[in-house]
């Protein structure tokens, strides 16, 4: 079946089949790897993309169910080779280690500051409860996030 | 692995659409948000599958109040509801309570009203709340007959809501006015994990007491229990927020029978945190009722 999606600002017609997912048509179909597949049930975040200006897996999200949407991934934050405030700010923070969770938290970050640029301690946990890291631990995550906003975003 | 190779994606524009494509296509099934296809798929509940069907244009994304009804349209997402401000009043507290207890975020802006109510999961947060409201479902089904069950009675057992072949879910329903005040809470392991046990409840108070109740638990059988007994032993009483509700709670541990033990907990448990989380839901509401 054909669908239509924009994708970081460009428009895209796929040739899916019914049964695959968002996150199979951005990585398969796309080669958006950025958008990682960890846990592929919903239970990790690593694959957080933002989809009409929410947050949504994209393990989750059935592939049809995207047909005319406005997505972002976290290749779409970088502008001509600047890093994003948020990617920035992880760097400078030391808010990751092996970075494959990383995406995930940049894009659940993005759309909460997106609608709340100055969250307290517990929106931004709120905001990234549904996002797992087994390395860096959140304690540098959390201070990344204040650093952006503190920021202004 | 089991197969999910549904081969068609189907997007009818009326009701009576879907109620033809239910009925004539072998393996037809309606897709809400989509968040459980694929776990469903990977347990091979959807292996018979062959076209999904969206109810996307039938645009059931509609919050209205109409009279003393609040509507909500079967497409409505998690997270419209939650920002709307149909559920700001107290009244509707245990619907925000519920839809603000259900994280992460990324599922709630995916999954819709729909979805969780024909899921027909008791530990799930959003039917509890809409229930504890008397919730009524909109059904529409074969020779556009159309039905409205209560939620409580819809959810019949285990992802088995009652719904018969052609029928499908096209709203619910609450009448937020029958109390003036609710409240939702639940018991969980995470701050992402399905609720072991949860509790929605629905007060009217007049003259500073408790005039009439409605209490609801999920995760205690295969649906949603009410607690009549429960209700009717509330009535009458004083209506302060830090009370213990002692009588309730020991009402409610002898009308919970047949509570289910599994490998998250034994029936025993669930009947201590139902008593807990009663008591907690209770003063909740009497809080919010006192502004």
């Amino acid at each position: 079946m054909m669908i239509k999606m924009r994708v970081n600002g460009k428009s895209h017609e796929l040739d899916i089949q019914p049964g695959e997912s968002l996150n199979l048509i951005l990585r398969e179909h796309l080669g958006l790897t950025g958008t990682k597949k960890g846990c592929d049930s919903g239970g990790c975040g690593a694959c957080t993309v933002i989809l009409n200006g929410r947050a949504v897996y994209s393990c989750m999200t059935y592939g049809p169910k995207a047909d005319g949407g406005d997505l972002l991934t976290i290749e779409g934050l970088s502008k001509d080779g600047e890093l994003d405030t948020i990617q920035r700010s992880f760097a400078e923070l030391y808010a990751f280690q092996c970075g494959f969770c990383t995406p995930g938290f940049i894009m659940a970050t993005k759309a909460l500051l997106d609608s709340n640029p100055q969250p307290s301690d517990a929106e931004i946990r709120e905001a990234l409860v549904g996002n797992l890291c087994r390395c860096t631990g959140y304690t540098k995550i959390m201070e990344a996030v204040r650093g952006v906003s503190k920021k202004g975003g | 692995m089991p197969t999910f190779q549904p081969k068609e994606y189907l997007r009818p524009s009326t009701a009576e659409e879907v109620t033809m494509v239910l009925t004539s296509r072998e393996g037809a099934v309606i897709i809400g948000g989509g968040t459980e296809v694929y776990e469903l798929a990977e347990r091979g509940l959807l292996s018979e599958t062959t076209a999904l069907v969206d109810l996307t244009g039938l645009q059931l994304d509609g919050i209205e109040r109409k009279g003393p009804a609040l509507e909500a349209g079967a497409s409505v997402r998690l997270s419209e509801l939650e920002d709307h401000d149909a559920v700001k009043h107290p009244s509707m507290g245990a619907v925000l309570d519920s839809l603000r207890s259900i994280h992460p975020v990324q599922v709630k802006n995916l999954a819709t009203i729909g979805g969780a109510v024909c899921s027909s999961i008791s530990f799930f947060d959003l039917p509890v709340g809409l229930a504890a409201l008397d919730a009524t479902v909109q059904v529409f089904g074969v020779g556009a007959n159309q039905r409205k069950p209560r939620l409580a009675d819809f959810m019949v057992d285990f992802l088995t809501p009652d719904l018969k072949p052609g029928e499908f879910v096209t709203g619910v329903t609450v009448e937020p006015d029958a109390y003036t005040t609710s409240a939702f809470t639940k018991f969980c392991l995470t701050g992402n994990d399905w609720a072991m046990v949860n509790c929605g409840c629905s007060l009217k108070v007049e003259g500073g007491a408790i005039a009439s109740a409605k209490v609801v638990l999920g995760g205690i059988s295969s649906g949603l229990v009410t607690a009549h007994e429960t209700a009717d032993g509330l009535r009458g009483l004083a209506a302060e927020p830090g009370s213990q509700f002692d009588e309730p709670a020991e009402r409610l541990d002898g009308e919970l029978r047949d509570v289910v033990s599994d490998y998250r907990a034994s029936a025993g448990y669930r009947k201590k945190l139902a008593k807990v989380l009663l008591r907690q839901a209770l003063n909740r509401a009497l809080t919010r009722e006192r502004g």
